[in-house]
């Protein structure tokens, strides 16, 4: 299938023509579910129609050959092997289904935050769980001191296993981590490297799983990559979507535009509340930035929820997520998005604010998690 | 393709069953379809109720996702429930039968001397995760209860007893089995309440592989029948947009599934609850597209306007029992189950080709590829105690006259096949 014409040029004119969002919602978070662009909601519809048309046909004769050149173009994009990669739902699937495969003993140790650690660790064998903290603003250089550090001190006893869930970009905050270098002190140590990448790929340029060489690595396409939403349902949907992208200017056009996009409304959010982004130096900023909220009220008096409803009162989204003591919220710059939505999404933050300092909410009070990392459990990411 | 919304569709009146249903399917004109137990079909009021939803999300995936699905998701889960007998607490949605069954098969906390019961036509993908338990540590032992088609329903339950009673449970050890309600190959409705019953005064506990149920087997009543778990596909017979299954877990078991698979944002350790916890870790699991589960209401509503659930398996039921007859007939062979102890919507004939070729990947790639793509129909193939059948579904857009057409083409089909295969048997 070829796109006819010219592409349009990123900004307001692609998010009215290639996208389907109601008009006036200001989407700056791309981040969580992504968007289908109209052509490969389209190509969906037919694929659907077709399979309707004789299920028996599709289902037993047809799809095998259609995944597997879903799978060969993934594996272009990832610098890997068609081979190595298979389609699953969703990033949750394809980590529980490592995790899961892992013939764990008694004195093995699983080192993450996920809620799947913890049930492992709860059921015999119990393998250890362990955690690395992260705590922003920090530094590349820091991270990875920490983590060596963290290895040196956990050496994984003979005829046990380590194995390390690595975030390659961290949900809350929104933030690329050194995840190659990591793993390269995983490998030092023996331990098993399992990247948690579920925003990397049409986000982060230049992936290259050859040379990185990660035990395991999962993405989803549906949140940076323009696929329908939940993968393993596409077969030819992560190909017409990378046919879409290659139509729009292909992922070093678009990746330029978001990154710096990402940067320069960082600036003017920041400017505009009179606090900080979370990165000043760019280090982890890929696609999306997380500048600190105007708001420093007690953090059991607010929730995300009620910040959330809020956002969706006005048209507009962008993450609130509380992190090392202070509220955050994380915008996903994206090829629809332009500066003015920064401006438009600012001044909305700061009527919320508002509302909050001068109306307060009531209700049950909400208990803030004491962990300076975490996911937000009334919502997923 | 209609263009009516649902509300103005289902105040006219509905077709009559047979081929006036064509029209609110989304069939290739040429293809004959006697094939619907196996990936079912979305009538297009359904597929149309998707396509809006989809730009619904589509049009602020946040709102949709965060606040808009739950209450439409719970609207699902009332209705299934009331569907099944049981109560909204004891259902919950997951992709497919086959995870619904994983998610209980690996709950269970295995200990070596263990043992997993299955059946010889227990279907594939369940069997293998039988076998995949046995493999991992710590072992636990498998047996397999041997059906051999055709029979009864009361030998069955005569064997089965037997077979119960030669294998007792270990002390101090478990043993769960997993009972289909209604086979697929060969697709036929087993006395599975009865087998439940003897399994579970044997201290077992049963696991019900009811993939073809809802939408096909009426009177499931689960507070009744008392199954320790249940999964059901509901876009095979009930439907709903490929794919959706329900996972029923009666609140005395919910014990037993610590963790839905994936794990969920929502669990809990079991030594923290201050409630079940069950619910809950099945609402979110990961993004996904939330079509096919809420497609469920759209498919009830279609269903429930062309005539509900008694006059629907009514129609199939009959024409099952007609058209597998009649088929038997043209094919010059017989149906497995001339009683029909064992029929509900998908009859078995025998195929006019050898049991004496044995399967193998090449046979079945042939047989697919010569129905399929020459003569564009379809009822499923398999072979079974020696013999080759085919199993039809019957369906509310087919008539008699489909099984003969069919039929027809079965005939040349084999013989085609007995042509570039017959040779090995001399």
């Amino acid at each position: 299938m070829t796109f006819p014409g010219p592409p349009p040029p990123f900004g307001h004119i692609t998010r009215d023509r290639e996208f389907a969002f109601k008009p006036g919602f200001i989407n700056l978070n791309c981040g969580s579910f992504g968007a289908t662009p109209r052509k490969v909601t389209a190509y969906v519809d037919r694929l659907t129609e077709e399979i309707e048309q004789s299920p028996d046909y599709f289902h037993r004769l047809n799809y095998q050959e259609r995944l597997i050149e879903a799978r060969a173009r993934v594996a272009s994009h990832v610098g890997a092997a068609t081979d190595e990669i298979v389609l699953v739902m969703n990033t949750t699937t394809g980590v529980n289904t490592v995790l899961r495969n892992i013939l764990w003993q008694s004195g093995d140790t699983i080192v993450t935050f996920d809620k799947l650690a913890q049930y492992l660790s709860d059921i015999n064998p119990r393998p250890t769980r362990k955690i690395v903290p992260l705590l922003f603003p920090t530094t590349t250089k820091d991270i990875i001191a920490n983590f060596q550090a963290f290895a040196n001190a956990n050496p994984t006893p003979p005829g046990k296993k380590t194995v390390v869930v690595i975030d390659s970009i961290v949900s809350n905050p929104g933030a690329l981590l050194p995840w190659k270098e990591l793993v390269t002190i995983c490998k030092s140590k023996g331990f098993l490297s399992v990247i948690d990448a579920a925003h990397s790929i049409g986000q982060e340029p230049n992936i290259n799983l050859r040379v990185a060489q990660p035990d395991f690595w999962v993405s989803a396409c549906y949140k940076w990559f323009s696929t329908k939403r939940s993968v393993a349902a596409l077969l030819l949907k992560a190909h017409e979507a990378s046919k879409f992208r290659q139509w729009m200017g292909g992922e070093l056009a678009i990746d330029r535009y978001c990154h710096d996009l990402a940067l320069r409304g960082g600036v003017v959010l920041k400017n505009k509340f009179g606090t900080e982004v979370l990165d000043p130096n760019g280090e982890f900023t890929l696609h999306m930035v997380n500048v600190k909220l105007p708001y420093y009220g007690p953090s059991s008096s607010v929730t995300s929820r009620w910040f959330q409803e809020k956002l969706i009162e006005n048209n507009a989204f962008s993450v609130p997520f509380y992190h090392n003591g202070f509220w955050w919220t994380r915008v996903s710059a994206q090829i629809w998005n332009e500066l003015s939505d920064f401006e438009r999404i600012g001044d909305i933050w700061l009527k919320i604010i508002n509302e909050l300092k001068t109306h307060p909410p009531r209700g049950p009070h909400v208990p803030q998690p004491s962990d300076p990392v975490f996911e937000d459990p009334e919502h997923p990411i | 393709m209609t263009t009516s919304s649902h509300s103005d569709l289902f105040k006219q009146t509905p077709p009559a069953f047979g081929h006036e249903v064509l029209k609110y399917f989304a069939f290739d004109p040429e293809y004959l379809n006697l094939n619907s137990g196996s990936y079912g079909s979305t009538p297009v009021p359904v597929l149309d109720a998707v396509q809006k939803l989809t730009m619904q999300i589509e049009a602020n995936p946040d709102l949709f996702h965060r606040l808009e699905f739950q209450p439409l998701l719970l609207d699902v889960r009332r209705r299934l429930a009331q569907l099944i007998g049981a109560d909204v607490d004891e259902v919950v949605l997951v992709s497919n039968a086959s995870l619904g069954i994983n998610t209980v098969l690996r709950n269970f906390e295995w200990e070596e001397g263990d043992t997993l019961i299955s059946f010889n036509t227990t279907y594939g993908s369940i069997n293998q995760t039988v076998k995949y338990l046995h493999d991992v540590r710590p072992h636990p032992t498998v047996k397999q209860f041997q059906l051999l088609f055709p029979t009864t329903h009361k030998d069955i339950i005569a064997s089965f007893k037997e077979f119960i009673a030669a294998n007792p449970i270990a002390e101090g050890k478990k043993s769960v089995i997993v009972i289909d309600s209604i086979v697929s190959n060969p697709g036929v409705l087993l006395p599975w309440k009865e087998l439940a019953n003897i399994s579970r005064e044997a201290g077992i506990w049963t696991i019900i592989d009811a993939a073809h149920s809802i939408g096909q087997e009426t009177n499931i009543n689960l507070s009744e029948s008392q199954p320790d778990f249940w999964i059901s596909n509901c876009h095979k017979w009930l439907s709903a947009k490929r794919t959706a299954a329900v996972l029923y877990v009666p609140k005395r078991n919910q014990h037993i599934i610590k963790s839905s698979i994936p794990t969920s944002h929502a669990y809990v350790s079991p030594g923290d609850r201050k409630d079940a916890n069950f619910v809950i870790q099945f609402e979110w699991n990961g993004t996904i597209d939330y079509t096919p589960y809420l497609s469920i209401a759209s498919a009830i509503d279609f269903r429930n306007w062309v005539g509900g659930e008694h006059k629907i398996n009514d129609y199939c039921h009959d024409l099952a029992v007609k058209g597998g007859k009649r088929l038997a007939e043209i094919l010059g062979t017989r149906v497995m189950d001339p009683e029909g102890d064992l029929t509900l919507n998908m009859v078995n004939v025998e195929l006019p080709f050898p049991g004496s070729i044995a399967p193998t990947p090449e046979i079945d790639i042939k047989f697919k590829e010569k129905m399929l793509y020459t003569y564009k129909a379809y009822s499923a193939h398999f072979y079974h105690n020696g013999r080759w059948w085919t199993r039809c579904s019957a369906q509310i857009w087919n008539e008699l006259e489909d099984f003969e057409k069919l039929g027809k083409f079965w005939v040349i089909v084999c013989a085609e096949m007995l042509e570039e295969f017959g040779k090995q048997l001399s």
